[in-house]
């Protein structure tokens, strides 16, 4: 008895498309050799401070002039603060895809805090290294930069549970707080990463290891979408030289271009200090504490009540590595009446470096020239003269 | 809840094949005659070479029971072989014994690490199974997943009709079979336990290089730690102190 088929496909079609895979293979490894050497983080900058592995860089005005004098200078000044887990230069990766680069578009004075490269040496620097050493002392130096007694500080993933901390403890240091994909509850239904963290013996893990190399934690964010991320995202590379060019006349070489920048952001991942790590997924992940108000820092609770200025909650409705949730609370845990919230239609990495992105610099620079300069100054601010 | 431990046997394969091994050799050693074959002719030589170094400034009094030594010697290492194969062979008491033994002898520091070396990998080897068993059951339920959508959207007037189609729609379905055991209680304690088995056979691993390093009077990780912890708590102590002077030198 005939069965009716469930897919139409023939083994000569399989074998012709095979064979014109194998074509596209070739055309790609051809492509992928003009790839060697891509520019990451075009937009010029310049170390204003240095500390152990960590730097912080302010980016040069768009036209090449010098920066105005600090008495003179009316630009929003915003202290970005990334993540330890990848490389900060995602929000600057090419001229067309760069949060950076809009910032400055937008008239606003950008620094950039980048925590290095971590190696054995690094092995017992922790939490409060991190957030009342090495982010309070460049928040120090921007504003000794620009004369101001407090900045905006924009905090990013990871970056952003620091600048809560920071924020917390240091409230009249920051003017307006922004916080971008940035996990508040660690204990949320949908965090996978947090599940599998439950089960993980956390200090046999720091112990064995010191740092906890990079390449560890890919393959933990790899293991999130295994079939996507192992596989049809290099189906996709392969698409690539099917096109001849889009709507915004990109030749083939800049695609693949774009997606070695994208490659190699993704897998350039610093390894972690230990005693961060441990002190980071066992206060944080294990046992929740920044959410429930149990986390200390130096001998000081870090309670999110004393963030009283404005707040600027940015999350990603497709991010499978913060689910909204574990963001979105926020606006219950902090003690600000001027709270705005912002749901970008992307994923994590997508809020960067996606078409749909390219609007949120301007969101971001309105929002905060709302509340600066001109706009209603935030309580308790006062600019120095 | 599912529960994905499986039993599995103690196949101790790498022990076997050392024992395999020294069988073997001592099988060569206690052929009689020579003539075997070339390699038990020239173990054979090399034991009578090294047997003849041993004796060759003995006492004519003592060449008599030398000689008569020698003459044991054959049957000597047929009786080890056998029971080395019933002492070590796979599934004897003795195998297990090997690796919960307490160490004995001047090298009992290094037993005991290769001991927990043993220990670890075995450990390992055992939830690494189970986790390949796990993505196979992710793998055939999104077969499972596939036959389901393919036949939705044949309901809806979709034909399958590229390979790349039916490629997109494996990495959906796969996706969806894979979250749906990745978040489930079971899943998360074998990968933990995995982890920290990984985590036990590094950490025994090196154990064995900081004993190498330590022979070679070169640096160790555990030694570079107590220099960083003490270059730690100095800086801690003289940021306290640089504080302290200047507030000593603001109230004058």
């Amino acid at each position: 008895m005939g069965e009716t088929p469930t897919i139409h496909i023939t083994p000569e079609q399989a074998q012709s498309e095979s064979t014109a895979l194998r074509d596209r293979i070739e055309r790609t490894l051809l492509a992928l050799r003009g790839s060697r050497g891509v520019r990451l983080g075009p937009t010029p900058k310049d170390a204003v401070y240095t500390e152990d592995k960590t730097t912080l860089y302010r980016y040069r005005p768009l036209d090449q002039t010098p920066h105005p004098a600090a008495q003179n200078d009316t630009r929003p000044a915003v202290v970005i603060c990334f993540a330890l887990i990848n490389r900060p230069y995602m929000m600057d990766l090419q001229e067309d895809r760069s949060l950076i680069r809009g910032l400055l578009q937008a008239g606003l004075d950008v620094y950039l805090v980048d925590w290095g490269s971590p190696d054995g040496a690094d092995r017992y620097v922790d939490l409060n290294d991190y957030v009342n050493r090495y982010l309070a002392h460049s928040i120090d130096r921007a504003c000794e930069l620009r004369g101001l007694s407090s900045i905006n500080l924009v905090g990013v993933c990871q970056g952003g549970s620091l600048s809560l901390c920071y924020t917390a403890l240091h409230p009249e240091r920051v003017q307006n707080l922004i916080t971008m994909v940035t996990p508040v509850d660690f204990h949320t239904p949908n965090d996978t990463l947090s599940r599998w963290a439950q089960h993980v013996d956390i200090d046999r893990v720091v112990n064995t290891l010191g740092n906890v190399d990079g390449e560890s934690l890919n393959a933990m964010f790899l293991a999130l979408l295994p079939f996507r991320l192992t596989s049809q995202k290099y189906m996709t590379l392969l698409d690539i030289v099917d096109r001849h060019s889009d709507a915004e006349t990109n030749s083939v070489q800049a695609q693949i271009d774009n997606f070695v920048r994208m490659e190699q952001w993704i897998f350039d991942s610093p390894d972690n200090p230990g005693e961060m790590f441990r002190q980071f997924a066992t206060a944080f992940y294990k046992e929740n504490r920044l959410k429930l108000g149990t986390l200390e820092l130096n001998g000081k609770r870090v309670d999110l009540k004393c963030i009283s200025m404005p707040v600027l909650n940015i999350y990603a409705l497709q991010d499978h590595i913060v689910p909204p949730p574990a963001s979105t609370c926020l606006q219950e845990l902090v003690g600000t009446s001027d709270y705005t919230s912002y749901a970008f239609p992307g994923g994590h990495i997508g809020i960067y470096v996606s078409s749909k992105s390219k609007d949120l610099p301007q969101t971001i620079a309105n929002w905060l020239h709302a509340r600066t300069g001109d706009g209603p100054v935030a309580r308790g601010v006062v600019r120095n003269a | 809840m599912t529960d994905f431990s499986t039993t599995s046997a103690s196949t101790n394969a790498a022990l076997e094949a050392w024992l395999q091994a020294q069988r073997e050799l001592l099988n060569r050693w206690s052929a009689a005659g020579n003539g075997t074959d070339a390699v038990t002719d020239d173990l054979q030589r090399q034991m009578r070479d090294w047997w003849q170094s041993v004796t060759q400034h003995i006492s004519p009094a003592a060449q008599g029971l030398a000689q008569e030594l020698a003459a044991l010697g054959p049957a000597f290492f047929a009786g080890t072989a056998t029971s080395l194969n019933d002492l070590f062979g796979i599934n004897s008491p003795g195998s297990a014994a090997l690796f919960d033994a307490a160490p004995i002898g001047l090298f009992r520091d290094h037993q005991a690490r290769w001991q927990e070396l043993a220990r670890a990998l075995e450990n390992q080897r055992g939830l690494s199974q189970q986790m390949s068993g796990v993505i196979a059951q992710v793998h055939a339920d999104t077969l499972e997943h596939l036959t389901v959508r393919v036949a939705e959207l044949a309901q809806t007037g979709e034909r399958i009709t590229t390979t790349r189609r039916l490629y997109d729609l494996w990495i959906e379905c796969g996706e969806r079979a894979f979250v749906r055991v990745a978040q489930q209680e079971a899943f998360g304690r074998l990968q933990g336990e995995l982890t920290q088995a990984v985590m036990q056979v590094r950490s025994a691993q090196q154990a064995l290089a900081e004993y190498l390093l330590k022979q070679l009077d070169l640096p160790t990780r555990a030694e570079l730690n107590t220099v960083h912890r003490t270059l730690r708590a100095l800086r801690a102590r003289v940021e306290q102190l640089e504080s302290e002077r200047g507030g000593a030198r603001e109230h004058g």
